[in-house]
């Protein structure tokens, strides 16, 4: 069976390749059985690839540990769901589940039945199978998931301890997901560049793609951020690791992507930026991908690996930028547009500043991610680039970014007058003005949090007071009751209110985000059973200690009983504990949650004579996080839904006027 | 005008946030905030105060040299120093603010104020092309447009049904 | 067993990817029938569509006054009914340039050709006066069946040529009708 995962790997390496040369020269020799059949070949690869995967899932499933996969990520005592997900514990197994997402992907696209981009495809499908073609061959040649041990060992690693939590079935398959994702997008970009179709076709092509793909990306940050929070025990959810701002450059690329291509589609601007931010988005993608696997800057995550691969990856990637903006530059006389403004203050220069201000933070990242490596070169002395270098430079560009969500959302296209301007900001700053007293007077003196909450309040009052005068205007219009006339308006017009709800959850996670940086609370007591430590109104009661073993564990429990101002809570009982095949003891903190604060409680450790030490945390608001997270897949999805259209066969010419 | 000084009143607070933001040193007087300026040397990489490993020997030495110190009365930079001449540069959690190392931080700032200008100045050829357009066009709409204009309600129409793609 | 089984496996790959070259029906059409610069002003079609969209939305929201929103509707309807005039007299001159192509066609089909029947026994002006005469007839039967008579796909409805055998659009197989 093994062999034969093996077997289809090649074979889907000779078909992809054969892919990417038939379908160029298919199209332009107008041999359309040859396209046909290069389509035919892409189809395989899908087959023979979910082959591979099939094979792979089978010899983890089957316990079949001469596999050298199966023996070091799983054990026999694993549960189904964590044996499923051991597909992409590893390197050389998310390695295969990229290329069968690929190969998905791109059977999907060239078997949609599109009206728009139908002489995109071709070109695209090539480009999107010379990827497939070097994962393909780093998979067969570099990182084989089907390496056999010499001998059969008699049990396997088992999965990693910090591995075991719900997140595992989320983070890295919606991560990985979104890096294939922005293949398409790419692959789009190219080809219109090759064809010299440079309009709109391709941006139309592919808006929905790169939707789906920014929101997977986004979801397995998330899922990334919250795993952080419950299972490592240190009580943030995000430490600015190497590997976490690899995943997070390319959303953020993205997203001022997403921002561009709306530009072009309605005034004909920024045809080269679009094609220059694409590239760039694959690029961190692919960056991405690599980063997690090469080992260069060490973190949490990195799977320790060969230099070769990086190395490979590092040339895949140099490729890529070489030839896509050479071919860029040599078509960049055909972009020009015919741009032309009205006015420094419309809608058009909020969202080039919203573009720079991504990029800009996408840059901060790069520099502080690569740093040490630069400044090891440079001066040969080794230097940290750690939180708080990330976080003092982004938070006012992320702040800034926040408060032009707010702005662009009342100024107009073409311009704004004066009057207008007054008029539509005049309550909401208003209103953000008298919350900043409000917080002032309450106490709030840190004026991070003075500027952060006002500036979210700000936007959400924009946001909010739009739909009201929407909903109004609708009602009036169709004398229908308020809440139809909202349901209408945001489905009358998806994109715009989807990414209004888009633009409300990054407002709640970015609350969520301020109030428990600036706010959170920490202490930590050295408590005898029968103690009790105070923090904030918490009063905790430290029970007793207790120990058990479990089949691959011993499990060390301590209990604590809480009660807030008075009122008992219940029980908490945070957790170490030591597995079997891994030295380090892993630690299960114990949390409270609710909408206004966690309570986050770890056990430290303990004395012979029962002095057991805590570490306690109150994190205010952190739900709003998860929460925003939530709201913001909402906004995606909704921005994504297909509007009901008739099959309709496409309109060559506008006015046929029969 | 009016419009010229809203969009400056916008620049002025964008960069006072800017610059009050990275401004922010606070005194350090408890062994979490100073622990929070540095990077646990037992490679896991993290912040002192994040070391999530269960045992980690150098986590505790060190933690156990800053409380010591701080009893002793030093002050939160003296530790720090300790720490950096013991260590080297790599033990601080984000790269002083001084040489070299000053580049970091103030390259990204540097990258968006430029990328700013270049925005402004493109933007105001844009515009001016703009206002090129609107004198040479002629603006004038023929008969025989009713047919076409009613062509475009319906085509309006539908697209508005047919959705945004 | 596994070799039988990956050997099966490139069999049959390899078979579904040579299969299209010895299918009997042939393939859809690659290129759509738009040229560059039908596709430009569709481009700037939907671009003024959206525009005015967003505009009627901004104004019900408020955002813009209605002196704003009259005057960049008009601007926008301008620009869209001048790509609407272009777009049509594109398709006419492209239309009328297909009949004068295939008027061109037959004529010097017929003047090469000695099979006409009503040409059997004459010689001489008498001969190529019947030749003009049948030409005429083609002539005015060909401009007929362009313009006077428009014909459609039967399963998608668009506009197809006399002349094609596959729909453009949606490939599917159109019934040939002689007209000479």
């Amino acid at each position: 069976m093994v062999e034969i995962g093996y077997a289809a790997l090649f074979l889907a390496l000779i078909a992809a390749v054969y892919s990417v040369v038939a379908f160029p020269i298919g199209v332009r020799r107008g041999r359309s059985a040859l396209v046909e059949s290069a389509r035919n070949s892409l189809v395989a690869v899908c087959g023979l690839v979910s082959i591979s995967v099939i094979a792979l899932v089978y010899a983890i499933v089957t316990h079949n540990f001469q596999v050298e996969y199966v023996a070091t990520y799983t054990s026999s005592d694993m549960p189904l769901n964590y044996l499923l997900s051991a597909l992409w514990a590893g390197n050389d197994g998310s390695l295969l589940f990229w290329a069968w997402i690929l190969s998905i992907v791109a059977a999907v696209i060239v078997l949609h039945r599109r009206d728009i981009g139908k002489e995109l495809v071709p070109y695209a499908a090539s480009v999107v199978m010379a990827t497939q073609a070097f994962f393909l061959f780093l998979l067969l040649f570099v990182a084989n998931p089907f390496q056999l041990l010499s001998f059969v060992p008699a049990e396997g690693r088992g999965l990693n301890p910090l591995l075991e939590n719900p997140g595992m079935f989320f983070h890295p398959p919606f991560l990985l997901a979104g890096y294939v994702g922005f293949t398409v997008p790419f692959a789009f970009a190219i080809a219109a560049l090759w064809t010299r179709r440079l309009g709109d076709e391709w941006i139309v092509a592919v808006r929905r793609w790169t939707l789906l793909a920014w929101l997977s990306l986004a979801l397995g940050n998330l899922f990334g951020a919250w795993w952080a929070y419950v299972e490592l025990g240190w009580g943030g959810y995000w430490a600015w690791d190497p590997v976490e701002n690899a995943s997070f450059m390319p959303w953020l690329v993205a997203t001022a992507f997403l921002h561009s291509i709306m530009m072009q589609r309605r005034r004909g601007m920024l045809k080269v930026w679009n094609m220059v931010l694409i590239i760039l988005t694959f690029t961190l993608a692919i960056l991405g991908t690599f980063l997690t696997r090469s080992g260069v800057l060490s973190s949490v995550h990195t799977f320790a690996e060969s230099p070769l691969l990086g190395t490979l990856f590092l040339s895949f990637i140099g490729a890529v930028l070489f030839s896509s903006l050479g071919l860029l530059y040599y078509r960049s006389e055909e972009l020009r547009g015919e741009t032309e403004m009205e006015s420094l203050l419309s809608r058009e220069s909020t969202f080039l500043l919203n573009n720079l201000l991504l990029v800009g933070a996408t840059f901060a990242i790069l520099v502080g991610t690569f740093f040490p490596v630069l400044s090891e070169a440079v001066r040969g002395v080794k230097i940290s680039v750690g939180p708080p270098f990330f976080n003092q430079v982004n938070s006012p560009i992320f702040l800034a970014l926040i408060l032009l969500a707010g702005i662009c959302t009342l100024i107009g296209w073409r311009r704004t007058s004066a009057t207008n301007l007054v008029r539509n900001f005049l309550w909401p700053l208003v209103g953000a003005l008298a919350l900043a007293v409000v917080l002032f007077a309450v106490g709030i003196r840190e004026w991070y949090a003075l500027a952060a909450f006002p500036i979210c309040g700000f936007v959400l009052a924009t946001i909010f007071y739009e739909w009201f005068r929407g909903t109004s205007a609708r009602h009036r219009m169709r004398a229908e009751n308020y809440f139809k006339a909202f349901w209408g308006l945001i489905t009358s017009n998806r994109p715009r209110y989807g990414g209004y709800i888009v633009h409300i959850g990054i407002i709640l996670f970015a609350i969520g985000v301020v109030a428990s940086s600036v706010y959170n609370v920490e202490k930590e007591a050295s408590l005898k059973p029968g103690e009790t430590m105070t923090i904030n109104n918490y009063i905790l009661t430290y029970e007793g200690m207790d120990n058990y073993e479990t089949q691959s564990r011993q499990v060390v429990t301590a209990t604590l009983s809480v009660s807030n101002s008075g009122e008992p809570l219940g029980r908490l009982a945070p957790e170490k504990y030591f597995h079997r095949n891994f030295d380090q003891p892993v630690t299960e903190v114990a949390i409270r949650s609710t909408l206004v604060e966690d309570l986050y409680v770890i056990l430290v450790g303990w004395d012979a004579d029962g002095t057991t030490a805590f570490k306690v945390l109150v994190n205010p608001l952190v739900n709003w996080m998860w929460l925003g997270g939530i709201v913001l897949v909402i906004g995606g999805l909704l921005a994504f839904w297909p509007e009901r259209r008739k099959p309709v066969a496409p309109k060559t010419q506008g006015g046929e006027g029969r | 005008m009016k419009a010229r000084l809203s969009k400056l009143l916008v620049v002025l607070v964008v960069s006072v946030i800017l610059v009050l933001a990275t401004g922010a040193v606070a005194y350090a007087a408890t062994v979490d905030e100073i622990a929070k300026q540095l990077i646990c040397q037992c490679g896991c990489n993290s912040l002192l105060s994040n070391c999530v490993h269960g045992e980690c020997m150098v986590r505790d030495t060190m933690t156990t040299v800053i409380a010591q110190r701080l009893d002793r009365g030093d002050s939160a930079e003296q530790i720090i120093q300790f720490f950096v001449a013991q260590y080297g540069e790599q033990v601080l959690a984000s790269p002083p603010k001084q040489g070299f190392n000053l580049t970091a931080w103030i390259a990204p700032f540097a990258a968006i104020l430029a990328g700013g200008a270049i925005i402004y100045l493109v933007l105001k050829k844009w515009v001016a092309r703009g206002r090129e357009l609107e004198t040479t066009v002629a603006v004038d709409s023929g008969e025989g447009d009713e047919e076409y204009q009613r062509l475009l309600e319906k085509e309006l129409k539908e697209f508005a049904e047919e959705g945004f793609r | 067993m596994t070799v039988f089984v990956a050997l099966l496996l490139a069999a049959l790959a390899f078979a579904f990817v040579i299969y299209p070259f010895f299918k009997r029906k042939p393939a859809v059409a690659l290129e759509s029938a738009e040229d560059d610069r039908t596709r430009e002003l569709q481009s700037k079609r939907h671009t003024a569509y959206s525009m005015l969209k967003e505009l009627e939305f901004d104004f019900q929201s408020g955002i813009l006054t209605t002196e704003d929103y009259q005057d960049l509707e008009t601007r926008y309807k301008k620009k869209a009914i001048s790509v609407l005039k272009e777009m049509d007299s594109l398709a006419k001159s492209a239309d009328s340039a297909e009949v004068e192509d295939d008027i061109e066609k037959s004529i010097r089909k017929l003047r090469l050709s000695k099979a006409i029947p009503a040409l059997k026994g004459t010689e001489g002006p008498a001969r190529s006066a019947v030749v003009e005469d049948e030409i005429e007839k083609s002539i005015q039967e060909l401009r007929r069946g362009k313009e006077g008579k428009e014909r459609f796909c039967p399963q998608c409805g668009e506009k197809r040529r006399e002349s094609d055998r596959f729909c453009a659009y949606c490939g599917a197989r159109l019934k040939e009708e002689e007209s000479s």
